[in-house]
């Protein structure tokens, strides 16, 4: 029997993917070691100074250090009374195979409220767009290109969609008690900075449509025990790591292309605390359940460009679970009731997941589009062309697809 | 008083989702579904459950002090679970008089589902042919249903007592000599 995928061949090739994985764990512990005492020993003012004289030359990202780099912040009380909004999207991305010219998304939004009076709202709101003003982003300044809505450009469309009602929940609500807003993934529109997208699309989206949302929500938290933030599970980043590699660098300028360029990988002065390790692995050796790490600006530059006064901070929490990555803006990490409420918000939410935040898991419980929901609308689209009595015609390609005749 | 609607229905029963958590009929207690020419039934099951069948409900109170805290601490689960009923169909309203057997269509989904007020129960339950498909039903807790339907009724006559009399005299007639399972049925009416 033919299949697929050889699953006897597959399975050979993963036993011998863990063995190597396992064979590597003692070096990883021992550079993991190396680099919590490395952040200990971290000078922020002597890497701010070595990070200015690189510049350019350091081949990695080099995170702003906001607060002592090996202290520990232990969980604040969360407030009796409070509220949680959580907000996630999914979608339906333009499928070239079918006549419509058409996406649709799928935002999910939960907002707990807890307190002596406990409430809940729940929902979520299917929006297609079809309109060629709703499925291409145009120059508005003199030329006429334009840029198709899909792929990356859909991801960050949708990121849009999800804080505008983030956004639009704050401002219905205009609590006052603490609310803490949350969104899944990252607040850096990487996908959309790095595409290579040109200036009106990162305008219109970045610019005009998430940073803007974001400004007004900083607007609302004036005076208010509010903080926004994103939250991501299991994070593969390691912008903590390139620190450190500065940090331990034995040169006084970091110039990695004329001191290392002929050094092979594992084997740099800098690999001893950052080879092949991410930043929560640091951080499941260094902080105490509950407690947070300091706060670091991000490395990214594109990030200084386009954010302004929305700049992104993050810092990890050890939720018990694992450790977790958080993003917020500017506005939230520079005043410490907001990061002491977020801070102890996202922990009493994972408590309660338990080990994933509540908001979160229910916002995604309303956004997910499954398998058979996109079948469906596939077939409802289908249906109400031949209703109208309007050719459906697909690719052949994708009638094989879904034949799959023998 | 109005609490659910019709979410499932056939010739024998129906199901019913509460729009209150917890605040479904008890076992046994008569219901119908419609508001014009109603079916009758008595409810045969009571269930709380999660709404969505691929989420199982997890253990949230091992630190907590009361149950309470658990709905104060996670106010998202009332919107996540749910109470259903199910119900025997013992009888219809053709709009003039009760009729004692199952009427030729089920309710229709989203019927509204109510609790029989006092008066309606007691004539419903002035005749007492149905409690037969309810002892034939083959349901596990058929004996609970009855005891349960004949507790209620009797505390809204007049004369309890008599009424427990009638009762166990029917249902005596449709089990025939089956004795264990009539004293099963009157141990759970006295």
């Amino acid at each position: 029997m033919i299949l697929a995928l050889d699953l006897a061949k597959t399975a050979l090739q993963i036993d011998s993917m863990t063995l190597a994985i396992d064979g590597r764990s003692d070096q990883v512990l021992e550079r993991v070691i190396n680099a919590v005492s490395a952040m200990k020993r971290l000078d922020p003012q002597v890497y701010a100074k070595k990070t200015q004289d690189s510049e350019g030359m350091f081949k990695w990202g080099t995170p702003v250090i906001l607060e002592e780099p090996g202290k520990t912040f232990p969980p604040p009380k969360v407030p009796v009374e409070h509220k949680v909004i959580g907000v996630d999207g999914s979608h339906i991305d333009v499928d070239r195979h079918i006549p419509a010219h058409c996406y649709l998304i799928n935002t999910g939004l939960v907002s707990l409220n807890y307190g002596p009076t406990p409430s809940v709202v729940m929902r979520n709101d299917p929006s297609l767009y079809f309109e060629s003003e709703e499925t291409f982003i145009t120059d508005l300044h003199g030329s006429t290109d334009s840029m198709k809505i899909t792929g990356s450009l859909l991801g960050a469309v949708r990121t849009v969609k999800e804080i505008d009602i983030l956004r639009d929940a704050i401002t219905d609500g205009n609590d006052d008690i603490p609310v803490v807003g949350l969104m899944d993934g990252t607040l850096i529109m990487l996908d959309l900075i790095r595409a290579g997208f040109p200036d009106y699309v990162l305008k219109q989206v970045l610019q005009g449509g998430f940073l803007s949302a974001m400004s007004d929500i900083r607007d609302l938290s004036k005076d208010k025990p509010l903080a926004i933030g994103s939250y991501i599970s299991l994070p593969g980043t390691s912008e903590v790591v390139d620190a450190l590699r500065l940090s331990v660098c034995p040169y006084t300028v970091s110039d990695c292309a004329s001191h290392c360029a002929s050094v092979s990988a594992s084997h740099r002065p800098c690999d001893e605390v950052s080879h092949e390790i991410l930043d929560r692995q640091i951080f499941e050796h260094h902080l105490p359940h509950g407690h947070r790490s300091p706060i670091f600006g991000s490395s990214s530059r594109m990030v200084e460009k386009f954010y302004g006064g929305n700049l992104v901070g993050f810092f990890y929490v050890n939720v018990g679970e694992e450790i977790a990555r958080i993003e917020v803006p500017e506005w939230v990490y520079t005043d410490k009731e907001k990061i002491d409420l977020i801070h102890a918000v996202i922990l009493n939410q994972c408590m309660l997941g338990p080990g994933y935040p509540t908001a979160l898991m229910e916002a995604h419980e309303q956004a997910v589009i499954s398998t058979s929901d996109r079948l469906f609308f596939l077939n409802s689209i289908e249906g109400a062309f031949e209703s109208q009595g309007v050719k459906f015609y697909t690719s052949q390609k994708n009638r094989s697809k879904r034949l799959r005749w023998l | 008083m109005k609490i659910g609607e019709i979410i499932e229905s056939d010739t024998n029963g129906f199901t019913a989702r509460c729009y209150k958590l917890y605040e479904g009929p008890d076992l046994g207690c008569l219901i119908k579904a419609g508001t014009d020419n109603s079916v009758y039934g008595i409810v045969a099951h009571v269930a709380t459950l999660g709404l969505d069948p691929s989420r199982r409900p997890i253990t949230r109170g091992e630190n907590l002090e009361s149950e309470d805290e658990v709905y104060l601490r996670n106010p998202q689960l009332t919107r996540l679970l749910t109470t259903e009923i199910k119900a025997i169909t013992v009888g219809f309203s053709d709009g003039m008089e009760f009729k004692h057997y199952l009427p030729a269509s089920p309710p229709r989904l989203h019927s509204f589902v109510s609790i029989c007020g006092n008066d309606e129960w007691i004539s419903f339950s002035d005749r007492l042919y149905f409690l037969k498909s309810v002892i034939s039903s083959g349901l596990p807790q058929g004996d609970d249903i009855i005891g349960s339907f004949v507790r209620q009724t009797s505390e809204l006559v007049s004369d309890p007592v008599s009424y427990k009399l009638k009762a166990a005299r029917s249902i005596a007639k449709f089990l025939g000599g089956d004795t264990n399972r009539l004293e099963s049925i009157v141990r759970r009416i006295r």
